[in-house]
């Protein structure tokens, strides 16, 4: 018969492999469970990034296809029915040619509806590139927007800036005039306010820009519970210029300060 | 692979009466020895799944296919040289360095990947320091070297560990369970604990008289021993797929 010791270390080798190989059984079984668990994690994070790309496409191709049908109004209604009125009064010309009186008053009507043309082509093509961002700048074409917002009376949008002279890449130009009108269109519609200031100032190679209003405002929260939902097609329309210009947005608002929008855009 | 230099000891089993052995009682000395020739000759499967796999051309697992090809050819001069009543146990004592050699390789071109060290040969040459002065030195040479063993199992499952703290550290693989590395790793972590007990206490058990206990419980090592063999099999199967 074998030994009380030799009974006693059989009892100690056989726990302990057995006590061994549970351990490791746990922690191979928790690597591969760990690794599946964060595997979901990750295509379930594509899957909503990919989601919010495709939402952010739509709303932008919408917005482009909504500026398209605008511009086709306005030429339609404006352009075109005026066009009718220049044609018919030339018919009348060409009939009356002897009635001196008659012809030059229809030659003055058509002189002011071809006016009235060009002043619309020049507002569709304003509306579409501005003047004066192509030629001056975004700065300089923010100042233009804000006189002519100013100028129609409903609200006052002022323009305070540090000195300093700025161009960017004329695309991103173009799109960060497109977020700040949008964002300031959005106030206009939605916040009531009276005022709106534009700051705009350089920081380690980053231009800020930030939009204050004394309207009702939106926070961060506020404004992806909208994308999120089916609402907010303007919003998800901002977030694609944000990205396009490789912008940082934030929405800040509540009871002590007023309502605030900070655009932070790397200058190069 | 060790039980074959047991056949040198006249052993005679004699019944436990702890029900909890009640396997281990039932089996005679002629059958461990099988059972351990059997799980000993086991690492044919995997070589041939390596062969299917052509994982002899994969530089990431042919460090673990050598290591393979080798321990069949260690069986096969050890089971003739025990057969001619010649002292096996120095052919057995080699395998160990060469065994820690061929792992640690493998796992050097993981670690590499991600840190350059020259850390690996270091350990190497103090393996093979260790080796030799427990076989020739300190050891009677007709002995298993158990202590060496011990400290290569010690080493190995500290470097599967690493190895696993890394994979869920840096995310280095998307899905784990499909990676051949993953399976090898296990391999060696279940190989390596499970038998760490028995490594440790079997010099004491050979040196107090205990062969018969020592024998019977070589029963884990040739059960862990197939299933070393069945992961491995499993590894390179995923390396065909891969």
């Amino acid at each position: 018969m074998e030994s009380t010791q030799g009974l006693n270390i059989t009892n100690l080798i056989i726990s302990g492999s057995l006590g061994m190989l549970t351990l490791v059984s746990f922690i191979i079984a928790f690597i591969a469970q760990y690794q599946k668990k964060i595997l979901a994690h990750k295509s379930e994070l594509q899957r909503t990034e990919t989601e919010f790309q495709k939402q952010l496409l739509d709303a932008s191709v919408e917005v482009a296809e909504e500026e398209r049908r605008k511009i086709a109004g306005n030429i339609h209604d404006d352009v075109g029915l005026t066009i009718n009125v220049v044609k018919l009064n030339l018919s009348k010309i060409k009939k009356n040619l002897k009635d001196t009186e008659l012809v030059n008053e229809l030659i003055e009507t058509d002189i002011k509806i071809l006016e009235d043309i060009h002043t619309t082509l020049r507002g569709i093509s304003h509306e579409l590139m501005p003047p004066s961002l192509s030629l001056l700048g975004l700065k300089k074409g923010l100042r233009e927007m804000s006189r002519q917002i100013s100028a129609s009376g409903k609200i006052k949008v002022d323009l305070v800036s540090d000195e300093f002279e700025l161009r960017l890449d004329k695309k991103k130009e173009l799109q960060l005039y497109r977020l700040i009108k949008e964002l300031i269109n959005n106030i206009i519609k939605h916040a009531g306010a009276n005022q709106i200031i534009l700051h705009f100032a350089l920081d380690q190679e980053k231009l800020i820009t930030i939009i204050e209003h004394d309207g009702i405002g939106i926070n961060d929260q506020e404004v992806m519970t909208l994308i999120n939902s089916q609402k907010g097609i303007g919003l998800k329309s901002i977030q694609s210029r944000v990205q396009l210009t490789n912008s940082k947005l934030n929405y800040a608002y509540s009871a002590a300060e007023v309502a605030k929008i900070t655009i932070k855009t790397p200058v190069l | 692979m060790v039980v074959e230099s047991l056949i040198h000891y006249k052993v005679n089993l004699k019944r436990l009466y702890k029900p909890f052995f009640i396997y281990i009682q039932f089996m005679h000395s002629d059958q461990i020895i099988s059972l351990s020739r059997l799980s000993s000759y086991f690492v044919i499967v995997p070589i041939i799944f390596g062969l299917i796999s052509k994982i002899n051309t994969n530089k990431d697992f042919i460090q673990i296919f050598y290591l393979l090809v080798f321990t069949l050819l260690i069986e096969i001069i050890s089971t003739l040289l025990a057969n001619r009543d010649i002292n096996n146990i120095f052919v057995i004592n080699s395998f160990t360095f060469f065994e820690f050699l061929f792992v640690v390789l493998f796992y050097k071109r993981f670690f590499d990947a991600f840190k350059k060290t020259h850390f690996h040969f270091i350990l190497i040459a103090l393996f093979l320091c260790l080796v030799i002065f427990t076989t020739f030195l300190a050891n009677n040479i007709k002995l298993i070297d158990n202590f060496s063993v011990s400290i290569e199992a010690i080493i190995l499952i500290v470097y599967a560990l690493l190895a696993f703290f890394i994979i869920m550290k840096k995310m280095v693989y998307e899905d784990v369970l499909s990676t051949p590395f993953f399976w090898i790793n296990s391999a060696v972590l279940i190989y390596f604990s499970g038998n760490l007990f028995l490594f440790i206490f079997s010099t004491y058990l050979q040196n107090h008289n205990e062969s018969s206990v020592y024998l019977k419980l070589y029963i884990i090592h040739s059960i862990l021993n197939i299933l070393y063999y069945l992961i491995l099999s499993i590894a390179f199967w995923k390396a065909r797929k891969v």
